[in-house]
């Protein structure tokens, strides 16, 4: 495309005297005039931007509302839908459609919360030709930007959008060159989004569970641990009110993600920080994750609630309908818990004291032989052992090894990542996510068949205590039941598939990756240290 | 993406109205919809304002020298696209008319709108030629607007018997009362009693009206400018017709059973 499809209206130029000046250049005619409340809507992480999406609902005087889903760079390449007013909150909510279709792999099964809005005074004009056939539009705005109060912010921000119409390129070709020629106006490229939250004191993109550190191998490890355990703090305070106000499941996940992390961290970077301070946040960590434990199960059965419908035989689907609520209400129950557990005194003096210890400067002189290392080394070694251990242990397993093997090499293969993912930053960019990749399709096998696992003995459990409040038919009984054998089933499979998957970890190619990263760096390291 | 083509062998009983409006009624659901001209005189492109004439005609189209996305027009309507007509429309036949699979010509050429579209309307010209039998190759149903008078209805018969003896039963049937006048009696007979054979006619039926005649001077969909007058609603409930008869699908078509009934 060679012309621009936004302009921004320069300040002497009202939207009724651009009008006026258009109407008698071309064969134009007011389409719609109408002022709109528009807001834009984002997941708590930002997916909708992320993925060069823009989503904004207008709202209409009656109770409907429009759905806008365009494209950042194409703004005509847009999906409508029309949908209730304030009705948006996840995909489900939405009508089926371009739209919802859409944003089906974008947002997943996070929430949509409103991240900016907007007043507008919209006028939509109609380009004609000889047949007063539309040939192009001209969508014009006058934006008062809100702030997170509702109040007005700024100025007016006017804009004027090309819509072209398809088959007549050259229409909107001449439209755009009357728009910047005759009339002055400039191409604008920034989506009105950007200026919106501005406004309401935001940044797209301001929240990311990324580690997205920038460290020195050259570092003091204990100043560098510092660093990312600071920003995992982050994470899990950033996520905390979702939890609480019960927003979607992810705040949870991503909350427990960080707290493993930490874990992880604290367990792997052996005599970097002081044992007492080690073990007291160790144990602190633990108790964090055991109370968000119970919550997360259950929100992991709900989400998997549709897989498990299409995997019971159909005459039985229908019986599955008690299994749902009474997951439902263990969520409730496991969610009022949770959120005692993060009011009470030991949840908030852990965070504060783990604040506090986090932002100490690192002492000069300390007795824990690794603080004052650099933390590639450190970071070598630990990741270098770790490998070995879930290669050794990979190699061991055959068809009469304990479920329990797989899940110890599963808990190994964890602690291997997520010391990658901390670290990834000192080592080259690019070489971390090869080797992430690898470990992946491990991970993935070990994950599911754990998960299937421990999903077919919970689910008879549950079926159970189902029984035992009187609230079963024997159709709830039969449905779970098929499930369960279906899940027993997959695990199987999943175990066949490991092999596979294990040999592809341990080959050769990966094997020097490792070797080269993370064992003769070390080693170059300790032969210069030794002279 | 589904294919309904509004098809009749007879002219004049209403196959551009019913492509044109069920394809704005269907576009302002929010579904992806595409017009095809397909008959030469170019009825469906005069209601769009849109000028009958493709670039390069329907040779290159139908060699496939020339994309059919490329020639692909806007209508004044969000998601309703039209494919305009041509002239050249009128060798067809002839175009279609050459190697081993002459019947399965539009197939290919349909193919690339398969992710860009949830329905095809295609707007026929009235005849049943080798153009009609790639059209039941590509449509998923056949909207038949059908006159109630006895000849109309004779017509509708030899389709059904052309149908059944050329294996086209892939294609649904669709065919319903259009342009009915109460005030004429053979109307009102034929409505309130229709031939056996024809059980499977939809219910719904489209009166005569003036309204629907002015979209030749409104240039533009019933529902714009009278979506209160009955035919209007009558559309609507056609749409909605059609639209349970394509999800029931799998059941067996109830014209399948041959009649022997004469008209």
């Amino acid at each position: 495309m060679s012309w621009a499809c936004q302009y921004s209206i320069p300040s002497n130029l009202s939207v009724g005297g651009l009008t006026q000046r258009l109407q008698r250049l071309v064969a134009c005619r007011i389409d719609t005039q109408q002022s709109t409340k528009r807001t834009f809507y984002d997941t708590y992480d930002w997916r909708v931007y992320a993925s060069g999406h823009a989503l904004e609902e207008q709202c209409m005087n009656n109770n409907t509302a429009t759905l806008h889903l365009r494209s950042l760079n194409e703004p005509n390449a847009q999906a409508v839908a029309t949908t209730s007013r304030n009705s948006l909150r996840f995909l489900q909510d939405l009508p089926t459609g371009a739209v919802r279709r859409q944003l089906a792999s974008i947002i997943e099964m996070r929430a949509l919360l409103p991240v900016a809005s907007m007043r507008s005074r919209m006028t939509s004009l109609r380009l004609l030709d000889n047949n007063q056939k539309t040939v192009a539009y001209l969508e014009l705005e006058e934006n008062h930007m809100l702030n997170a109060a509702g109040h007005t912010q700024g100025e007016a921000i006017r804009r004027a959008c090309l819509v072209p119409v398809r088959g007549y390129a050259t229409s909107a070709r001449r439209l755009s060159r009357l728009l910047t020629k005759d009339l002055g106006l400039e191409p604008a490229d920034a989506d009105p989004l950007i200026a919106a939250v501005a406004a309401s004191g935001r940044r797209p993109g301001d929240y990311s569970s990324k580690l997205d550190l920038h460290l020195d191998p050259s570092m003091r490890a204990d100043a560098a641990s510092k660093i990312v355990l600071r920003r995992l703090l982050d994470i899990m305070q950033a996520n905390e009110h979702g939890i609480r106000n019960n927003i979607d499941t992810e705040f949870l996940h991503e909350f427990r993600v960080a707290v493993r992390r930490t874990r992880s961290a604290l367990m792997q970077l052996k005599n970097v920080f002081p044992d007492r301070s080690q073990n007291r946040y160790r144990r602190g960590f633990q108790w964090l994750q055991q109370i968000t434990g119970p919550a997360r199960d259950t929100d992991v059965y709900l989400l998997k609630f549709a897989d498990y419908h299409a995997l019971v035989a159909p005459p039985l689907r229908s019986g599955l309908a008690p299994l749902r609520n009474f997951l439902q209400q263990r969520r409730n129950i496991q969610y009022r818990r949770l959120t005692s557990g993060l009011d009470s005194a030991r949840y908030n003096k852990l965070i504060a004291d783990w604040r506090a210890f986090l932002d100490q400067p690192p002492p000069k002189r300390t007795t824990p032989k690794n603080a004052t290392r650099p933390i590639g080394d450190v970071a070598n070694e630990r990741i270098w052992r770790l490998y070995r251990r879930a290669i050794k242990a990979g190699r061991t397993i055959d068809d009469n090894s304990p479920a329990q093997d797989l899940h110890e090499l599963r808990k190994t293969c964890k602690k291997l990542r997520y010391m990658l993912e901390c670290f990834h930053s000192i080592y080259p960019t690019g070489e971390i996510k090869k080797l992430i990749r690898a470990l992946k399709q491990l991970q993935d096998n070990l994950g599911d068949f754990n998960d299937l696992q421990v999903q077919s003995e919970v689910l008879q459990q549950f079926s159970k205590e189902i029984y035992a409040k009187g609230r079963a038919e024997p159709e709830t009984l039969m449905a779970i039941g098929n499930l369960v054998a279906t899940l027993r089933q997959q695990r199987e499979l999943e175990r066949q598939a490991f092999y596979g998957r294990y040999e592809k970890f341990a080959r050769p190619v990966v094997a020097a990756h490792f070797r080269r990263l993370f064992h003769d760096a070390a080693e170059g390291a300790t032969n210069n240290q030794a002279p | 993406m589904k294919v309904l083509a509004s098809y009749n062998i007879k002219g004049g009983v209403g196959k551009t109205s019913t492509a044109v409006n069920l394809g704005y009624l269907a576009a302002c659901e929010g579904a992806r919809v595409l017009v095809w001209d397909l008959d030469p005189q170019g009825a469906a492109s005069f209601y769009f304002r849109v000028k009958p004439k493709i670039k390069g005609g329907s040779k290159r189209l139908l060699r496939r020298k020339r994309q059919l996305l490329e020639v692909i027009k806007g209508t004044d309507y969000r998601n309703l696209d039209l494919l305009p007509a041509d002239f050249s429309n009128r060798h067809l036949e002839l175009l279609l008319d050459h190697g081993k699979k002459r019947r399965r010509g539009l197939r290919k050429v349909m193919k690339p709108l398969r992710d860009h579209y949830d329905y095809v309307l295609i707007d026929c010209a009235p005849s049943i030629s080798l153009v009609s039998e790639n059209v039941f190759d590509v449509s998923d149903a056949l909207l038949v607007p059908t006159i109630p008078t006895t000849l109309s209805l004779r017509t509708l018969n030899t389709l059904i018997d052309f149908r059944l003896k050329h294996g086209l039963t892939d294609v649904q049937l669709l065919p319903f009362f259009s342009m009915v006048d109460r005030r004429k009696n053979l109307h009102r007979l034929i409505l309130e009693r229709p031939p056996k054979k024809l059980s499977f006619m939809l219910k719904t039926f489209i009166p005569f009206a003036s309204e629907v005649e002015k979209m030749g001077v409104r240039r533009a969909p019933l529902a714009t400018y009278a979506g209160h007058s009955h035919a209007a609603i009558a559309f609507e409930q056609l749409w909605t017709e059609v639209k349970s008869c394509l999800t029931k699908r799998h059941n067996k078509p109830p014209w399948a059973a041959k009649s022997n009934e004469n008209f």
